[in-house]
This record gives structure tokens, sequence and C-alpha cells, in this order.
């Protein structure tokens, strides 16, 4: 163990304090003021604590964005795609990491290319394609450019975990007279479960929050996800600050909640493309 | 069993790309049939009067500089406190500071918009209350002041996930080469600069690779915010592109700057490669 002199430890009390607010004193206004009654914030002010808890704000603002529709949109949504790219990225991730094939180079090329593609760089074809196939204002044309913007991503990550794999364990599998999707379903797949469930837990996150792709693809109202939920608040009660900040606590909460639970394997999905390189 | 996972990605984002390149080229609105016009759009962009290009540049420019490095510097430094100094609760700092990584641009947007409220903002109410009424500001209604404000926002989505990522990279260090310095007499600020930045520094390339890419997909903050105002102060490329191509359908236009904003990312992304590839 080497000694931190007690001076450097304050510094750092210090240090730690004021990176601390920076982070949690905008989210902890947002939740007092989810408890005040407008007429409370005129009187008090913002900087000051709720006198006490009114509840009032979450029935209010639950009935005004309609969230329990967009709620179910969400759901509908984030689940298709998560489900869809696992799969996919587990048949992709398996065939460039076992297979041989014509054209496997290409697909490798195809996937590395398309981890830099940003979305900003195709929305504008995206949208006239999809209006063409007649898409437009359903939610495929939320779920199949998510699933093509971030299955290469997980198809990176799941092979970076599948060239660890033993190769002898295929090569015994494969003397035994298993077929490859046998393996792949039996063998591979199981050992690939902590990949899989962080590609997963990334990929509800990034679709759970997404906000530009829904903001150009649907109109109807019927049709919105929670984040365009908090957009229709904004715009309709712009005035009522308790209103939309209780609101953005109803839409918070779920991934916050998420956060904590999974926060290890989350963390480790986020960021282990830029330890592991 | 490749083939229909890479046919939803090839209809749905490798298409797109070259379609992209293709419209660049011709004056198509979205409707009527597409006129190939060389690069008269690009000749528009670069030299127009009403073009937003040089505006929306510098603000790319600005973005990827600050918010590459400040992130970058606050990672290594909080990282450096948190293990290296042996901070108790590390992992709860650590969760802490990533948070803002995970929430909805929405919320964080609409935090941050009332933050910044010129009349009843937080920020304000503060700088009020501490005396400094000089301060106070419209944060994103003041030119001078409107990047600022929109890098304070990307810095505190952002940062949180460098200072996780140094503290694994920090963590791998082998604890060797810290006793061996110590018996030597290395302070911390010799251990800093002669042990643990030549331990990180891999996880440094690709961290700084990661940040500038992430500091160009930034289309969702200005458009919850701002929507490049005032006036065209807070124009990106992106935004850019957004208003020509889906508010004024000028498709073809709106496709050479994507296109160019696809050039300056890669060759960016490529020089920076080139630069580091020695080191690795």
């Amino acid at each position: 163990m080497i000694k931190i002199p007690a001076r450097v430890k304050i510094f750092d009390a210090i240090m730690i304090a004021i990176f601390a607010s920076y982070s949690l004193l905008p989210v902890f206004w947002v939740i007092t003021t989810s408890f005040k009654t407008n007429e409370e914030l005129t009187r008090n002010g913002t900087l000051a604590l709720p006198e006490h808890f009114f509840l009032g704000n979450y029935p209010e603002a639950w009935e005004a964005a309609s969230f329990s529709d967009y709620f179910l949109n969400s759901v509908f949504v984030t689940v298709v795609t998560v489900a869809v790219i696992a799969f996919f990225a587990v048949l992709i991730a398996y065939c460039l990491c076992y297979l041989n094939f014509f054209g496997k180079k290409l697909a490798n090329y195809m996937i590395l290319f398309g981890l830099m593609i940003p979305f900003e760089l195709i929305m504008i074809p995206l949208f006239h394609n999809i209006k063409k196939m007649g898409l437009i204002n359903t939610h495929w044309a939320i779920i199949l450019p998510q699933i093509a913007l971030w299955l290469p991503f997980s198809v990176f990550l799941l092979l970076s975990f599948m060239r660890e794999l033993p190769q002898s364990l295929i090569d015994s599998a494969r003397l035994d007279g298993a077929k490859e999707f046998r393996i792949m379903r039996s063998i591979v797949t199981p050992l690939l479960k902590p990949a899989l469930i962080s590609i997963s837990i990334f990929n509800f996150i990034s679709s759970w929050n997404n906000y530009m792709l829904p903001t150009i693809m649907i109109t109807s109202d019927k049709l919105k996800t929670i984040p365009l939920g908090l957009d229709a608040f904004r715009t309709k009660f712009s005035m009522n600050v308790t209103l939309t900040c209780t609101a953005a606590v109803i839409i918070a909460l779920p991934v916050i909640i998420f956060y904590l639970i999974f926060q290890r394997r989350l963390i480790t999905g986020l960021t282990v493309g830029a330890v592991k390189e | 069993m490749i083939i229909p996972g890479m046919a939803i990605f090839a209809v749905f984002v490798l298409i797109p790309v070259i379609q992209t390149a293709y419209y660049s080229l011709t004056d198509w609105n979205g409707l009527k049939e597409a006129n190939f016009i060389g690069f008269s759009n690009y000749i528009e962009l670069l030299t127009s009067e009403t073009s937003r290009f040089y505006i929306a540049l510098k603000n790319n420019l600005f973005w990827m500089i600050l918010g590459t490095t400040i992130p970058i510097f606050l990672g290594i430094f909080q990282a450096n406190m948190l293990v290296r100094h042996q901070h108790r609760f590390s992992h709860i700092w650590q969760l802490i500071f990533f948070m803002p990584q995970i929430l909805s641009v929405t919320v964080t947007c609409i935090i941050w918009t009332w933050l910044y409220e010129p009349t009843n903002g937080p920020i304000n109410a503060i700088l009020g209350f501490l005396g400094l009424e000089s301060l106070q500001t419209s944060w994103l209604g003041n030119p001078d002041v409107v990047m600022w404000s929109l890098l304070g926002i990307y810095i505190w989505i952002a940062y949180g996930f460098d200072t996780v990522v140094f503290c694994a990279a920090m963590q791998g260090i082998h604890p060797q080469y810290y006793e061996a310095a110590v018996i030597d007499g290395a302070n911390l600020r010799h251990q800093f600069w002669h042990i643990t930045l030549p331990g990180i520094s891999g996880t440094l390339i690709s961290t700084i690779l990661l940040q500038i890419i992430s500091s160009f997909k930034v289309l969702d903050v200005v458009f919850l915010t701002t929507k490049g105002g005032p006036g065209y102060h807070s124009y990106i490329l992106s935004y850019y592109a957004y208003t020509e191509g889906i508010k004024n359908i000028r498709v073809g236009y709106s496709a050479a700057i994507s296109i160019t904003l696809a050039i300056l990312l890669f060759s960016v992304s490529a020089v920076y490669q080139k630069m580091t590839a020695k080191k690795r």
C-alpha cells in the first residue's frame, strides 16, 4: 500500500465534491421541483427545498402526456430491436469467426464500416426511402434502421469475445458430428451469455432513449415513443415547469432503476471497446 | 445464415450512404425527377452568401476540440483520484459520474434548458444568491456564450464515460511498478507521469478517437435546445443538413452537407490513426 498524504486527500475530497455537484445537482433540482406546486415554485424560488412532498404532479403529468400509450410503444420497439439484434449478431459473428465462405472478407469490411457510420450521414435518404416503402409512421420505421445501425457494434463486440473461446471446443464438437447450427446453439451461445447480456442492455438503453429517429419517422400521436412524449409535453405546457420536471422524472426513472440493477454489465458493455483495444 | 442480418444492414445503412453521395450531385427535392448537376451543391455550400457552412464548420470544430480534450482531461484527473489515491467508495462515485450517460437526451436537454433559463433558472438564481448578478445572462440566447453552454451540456453527458474507462485502465496497471517506484523515492506526481500515464496510453489513444467521433453525433442536443439559434450561432453541420433535407426538402443540397460532414469526420479519424499508429 502506498501512503497518500493528508493534504492530497483533502484536495481530492474537494474536487470530488465539485464534480459530484456538477453531475448530481441538475438531477436533484428536477426531482425536488417535481414535488412542488407551481405556486410554491414562484413563491420560494427554484433552489428552495419543497415544503412538503406534493405528489399531485405525477398523475397529472401521466395523464396529460398519455404516457401509458407511449410506454407500450417504447416497450414494443425496444423489445423487438433488442431481440432481433441479439439473434442476428450471434449468427453473423459465428459465421465470421468459425466458417469460411465466399464474401467473408467483404462482410468483415461492412461490419467495420458500419461501426463508423453516424446516423446523421444517412438520415435524409433513409427518411425518403422509408416513405417510399410506405413504412413511414409505423414502428418498423424506427425498428429496422435501429437494427441496421447498431448491429455492427454488437457483432464487433461478440466477435471479440468469441475469438477468446478455445477453438478446440468447436473442433471436438465437429468431430463428434455436430451440425454447425447445433454448435452455435448449444455450445457457443451459452458461453457468450455475459457478452450477449451486455449488448442487449446497451441496445435496450439506446433504443429506449432514441430521439432523432422517432422524431423524423413518427408523426401520429398514437405511435410515439416515450422520449417524444416529453417533447409533446414541452410544447403544450412550456410554461409549466413543475409538470415538465415531473414528466422528466417519469421518463428517466425506469432507465435509472435499470442502470442501478445492471450497472456493472452496462458499464462493461459501454466501455469494453475502449479498454480492449 | 449471415444473409438476413446483413441484408437489413445493407438496405438501411449501406444503400443510404451511397444514395447520400449520389443525391449530393443532383438537385432532387424529394418529389420530381432528380437532375444531375455535378458539384453545384458543393460550390453553393462553400461560396454562397446565404450558406451557413462556415459557421457550422467552426462550431463543429469547436465542439470536436473542446468536447474531446476537456472530458478526457477530467476523466484522467478523476480516475487518478479514485484509483491511484485509493479513494474509498470509488465505485459509487464512478456510478454517479457515469449516470448522465444513460439518461435520455430529451431528459438531459429539458433539465439543462431549464437550468440555463434566464429569468428563474437555477444557474442565474445561484449567481444572484452569490451576488454575481453581472455574470447572469441568457445562457442559450446570448450568441457569445451559446456554444459554451452547449459544451457544458455535452461535457456533463460525456465525461463520466471517460472516468470509468480510465479507472478500468488504471486498475489494470500492475501494483509492483508503484511499489518499486516508492522504494526509489518517487512521489505521487512522478508516479503519475512515469507509470500511470504510460500505462493507460493505449486506452487513451482509442478513447480520444471515440470522443472525436461522438463529438460529431450531437444533432439531438442542438435540436432539443437551441435549434441552431440564436440566429445561426449554434448551427452545426448535421443540424444544417437536417433543416435543408427535411424541412426545406432540398435533398441534394442537404446530402452535400452530409457528405462534407462525413469527409471531415473520416479524415480527422484517419489522420489521428496515422499519427498514433507508431505508438500502438
